[in-house]
């Protein structure tokens, strides 16, 4: 901490040098510096080389339970998000898509024959706090009035 | 009374209180010269990255992110605890969420008008006759996800020769065989012609008319394209092209019969799935029915041989680590790769030993044998793509070999210069605001403005106190700004790479023969010339006394490297030079006692 308030004594010299390097104080985003995507590259990889613990999505190391718990919790976020974007006008197709870009990333390819598809988004749906006859509207139409998928989105609304 | 109640309130407040972390990065050489500033909540790090003269919000996992700043960059990171309630963590937390996925929605917006464009460019010039050319850099970007698979590029020659052979005539065609069966009983003989002359005919009408923002004429389009692909492919009966898949030659692979009646079972499971997907309502459904089909090719592939066969899932645009730089880190690749073929075994393992969430295990299997697989693959070609696997095959395909539209020429112009007017004043409002700019909309300020806009202007009861962007737009006076202004419960430093290895080898060996070997880039044991740092010769973050003398070495190396740059100019574009002046650049801070240079590693590795 001393050596911060040893620094603060040189926040111009600092911004003086930063400028005239015509560099600046953010992280530029490319591919070398940054890990501004998911892609594998090793630039890009959260894995050392030495270190096999990993925390990418296609992580392989962990239980099988807590890929499940953790695609279901994925869904929800995104159906928050999404609703909190897109209240004035859901678009079906984008919400469809959206939801396969999250369960592509958790390596689901039939994402609705999965269960906890429509769990989470009744999660989701009621972490937008999303009630009465507008939720029963949502409902039919992300389970596209299917009984089954309506009683999972019911599900996950519920617990 | 009140002081019951005060009391009970503030009991009830302590034990709801979350904390979320500010950490300041501190300067290193190359990016982000000033050090830099990023917000941690729970898992995820948001942070505002400088990309194309604008100012973008990221979102990061907390362990990518300490990767990326503390073991490559070789920065310390110092950190904030910053204690709230837990409604207002909830509330930051689905703020910021928030916030970046909006930003994600209209670069969406603007990157599908951008493909609308290029589309309707390639789709004018097929219809008046002209070759398709590569448009623009975005054009790559058109792709058909997962035709790959079964579709190789000839028309660019883009395909390279495959480095494992993979024929699958006979298991295609048995497969096939069985869906065109199942499709037939299910939804009548003439299901599959009908469909594909129904989505052809789509194809041909689709129009940017029909479309909106959320989903584009472009989106549209692909997703329809590949659906016709996917569905030429069972009535073509096509084999998989013979880079799409592998087989691992280890005697550990090889299926017992208990095995093949497992990927038996979860054959019809995807054969269900097929048939589901036949009538999806889902966009994107071609997809789905490729990687369905190939993994129902594959494993049926598999079952003939008693051996498994895998899809390759390597993500193409990985960087291969080229052999002289493996060879810096020969004892610890060779301790992964022991790791690796450790953790195929224990997939293939828990996959026959528990029958359960069977395609999770398939899949993770899927995951091991690919990156196992480029263990093998980097015996021959002297490179390696480190962790390249994907979580599903992508096998991406340019479109533009498979063009269809009934639009007159006529149409597709207007359509084009009513899409070049969409982008140009969504790129306009765009720039506008996220413009960067080094004092007044910088990664500190566009930080704090989020922070502001996510406590609803009640920074004082939320979090302590109001720190004003305006005010605070150096990344170092920032976190001094937050130590002082918000509920601070804890501050931390994670120290950078070296110097945490450095803080090991003094605990183990003599302190002065540490300090001499480390202090240089010739004897360093941590250090190995990472090509995107500049030459210099000394360490000066922990050589205090000395950095006057060793930043004038350092400087003197540097004007070394842009010298000589000089003279390979015309070779390298100026590279060279340029990595060389911002040496000179960093190094001379150090003859005012001065660090900013901390020397960086390629690869995330730890002794």
């Amino acid at each position: 901490m001393v050596a911060l308030g040893y620094k603060r004594t040189l926040c111009f010299v600092v911004l003086g040098v930063s400028t005239v390097f015509a560099l600046n104080g953010c992280s530029i985003s490319d591919s070398a510096g940054s890990i501004s995507d998911s892609g594998g590259s090793i630039a890009k990889s959260s894995e050392s080389i030495s270190n096999s613990s990993t925390s990418s999505k296609n992580d392989a190391n962990s239980s099988t339970d807590s890929k499940d718990s953790r695609y279901e919790n994925e869904v929800k976020d995104f159906t928050v998000t999404y609703l909190r974007t897109n209240s004035s006008h859901t678009d079906q197709n984008s919400f469809m898509k959206g939801i396969s870009d999250v369960a592509s990333q958790n390596g689901i390819v039939d994402w609705e024959a999965n269960p906890k598809t429509y769990r989470g988004i009744g999660k989701g749906l009621k972490r937008a706090k999303v009630s009465g006859s507008q939720y029963q509207v949502y409902k039919k139409k992300f389970a596209d009035n299917d009984r089954s998928k309506m009683d999972d989105i019911q599900e996950g609304y519920e617990n | 009374m009140k002081a019951v109640l005060l009391g009970l309130l503030l009991f009830a407040s302590s034990t709801h209180a979350k904390v979320f972390q500010f950490i300041y990065i501190e300067a290193s050489e190359g990016n982000s010269s000033g050090g830099h500033v990023a917000v941690q909540l729970g898992d995820d790090v948001y942070h505002y990255q400088y990309q194309n003269a604008l100012i973008r919000l990221f979102k990061h996992n907390v362990d990518a992110f300490r990767v990326n700043y503390q073991l490559l960059q070789n920065r310390s990171l110092h950190i904030a605890d910053i204690e709230v309630s837990d409604t207002a963590y909830d509330d930051i937390s689905n703020h910021f969420n928030v916030r970046f996925f909006e930003q994600r929605q209209k670069l969406k917006q603007l990157q599908a008008l951008q493909h609308d464009q290029t589309l309707l460019q390639a789709l004018l010039q097929w219809k008046t006759g002209k070759p398709v050319t590569s448009l623009s850099a975005s054009e790559t970007s058109l792709l058909l996800r997962g035709a790959g698979l079964f579709y190789s590029d000839s028309a660019s020659g883009a395909i390279k020769k495959p480095t494992v052979e993979c024929d699958t005539t006979n298991s295609s065609a048995e497969i096939n065989a069985k869906v065109r069966q199942q499709l037939e009983n299910s939804y009548g003989k003439n299901f599959l012609s009908q469909k594909i002359t129904s989505l052809s005919q789509e194809l041909s009408r689709l129009s940017p008319a029909e479309n909106n923002a959320s989903y584009s004429f472009s989106e549209h389009y692909t997703d329809t394209l590949n659906d016709l692909l996917a569905l030429q492919t069972l009535q073509k009966a096509q084999a998989l092209t013979s880079n799409a898949c592998f087989q691992v030659p280890l005697p550990e692979m090889r299926l017992n019969d208990a095995e093949i009646k497992q990927a038996r079972a979860f054959q019809q499971d995807l054969l269900r799935s097929v048939q589901s997907l036949m009538v999806s309502k889902r966009p994107d459904w071609g997809y789905a029915l490729f990687v369905t089909l190939a993994r129902l090719i594959v494993i049926e592939q598999s079952i003939q041989t008693r051996q498994w066969t895998f899809l390759d899932d390597t993500d193409e645009k990985a960087i291969p680590i080229p052999d002289e730089q493996l060879a810096l880190y020969a004892e610890q690749l060779l301790k992964q790769r022991l790791g690796d073929l450790q953790r195929l075994h224990k997939a293939a393992s828990d996959l026959s030993d528990a029958p359960s969430y069977y395609e999770r295990r398939y899949v993770n299997l899927e995951i091991m044998a690919n990156r196992y697989q480029q263990w093998l693959i980097s015996e021959k070609t002297s490179e390696l793509r480190y962790q390249s696997e994907q979580a599903l095959p992508e096998a991406p395909l340019p479109l533009t070999r498979f063009l269809l539209t009934g639009l007159s020429a006529g149409q597709l112009e207007q359509a084009l210069r009513l899409q070049e007017i969409a982008s140009d004043r969504l790129i306009k409002e765009d720039s506008d605001r996220n413009a960067y700019h080094l004092l007044t909309k910088n990664c500190v300020t566009a930080l704090f403005e989020l922070i502001n806009e996510a406590v609803y202007g009640q920074s004082k009861q939320i979090l302590g106190g109001f720190i004003d962007p305006k005010l605070n737009f150096i990344p170092f006076q920032a976190f001094g700004s937050v130590r002082e202004t918000y509920n601070v419960v804890k501050t931390r430093e994670v120290p950078a790479y070296r110097k945490q290895e450095l803080t090991k080898m003094y605990d183990r060996e003599v302190d002065s023969w540490v300090y001499a070997r480390e202090s240089n880039v010739f004897s360093s044991s941590l250090y190995n010339h990472n090509p995107d740092d500049a030459w210099f010769v000394f360490f000066t973050d922990d050589a205090v006394l000395l950095r006057p003398l060793f930043g004038a070495i350092n400087t003197l190396a540097a004007t070394s490297q842009s010298v000589l740059g000089l003279l390979s100019w015309p070779f390298d574009n100026g590279k060279e030079i340029k990595i060389g002046a911002r040496g000179v650049l960093t190094s001379l801070p150090e003859l005012a006692f001065f660090n900013i240079r901390k020397g960086s590693y390629p690869y995330p590795i730890e002794h």
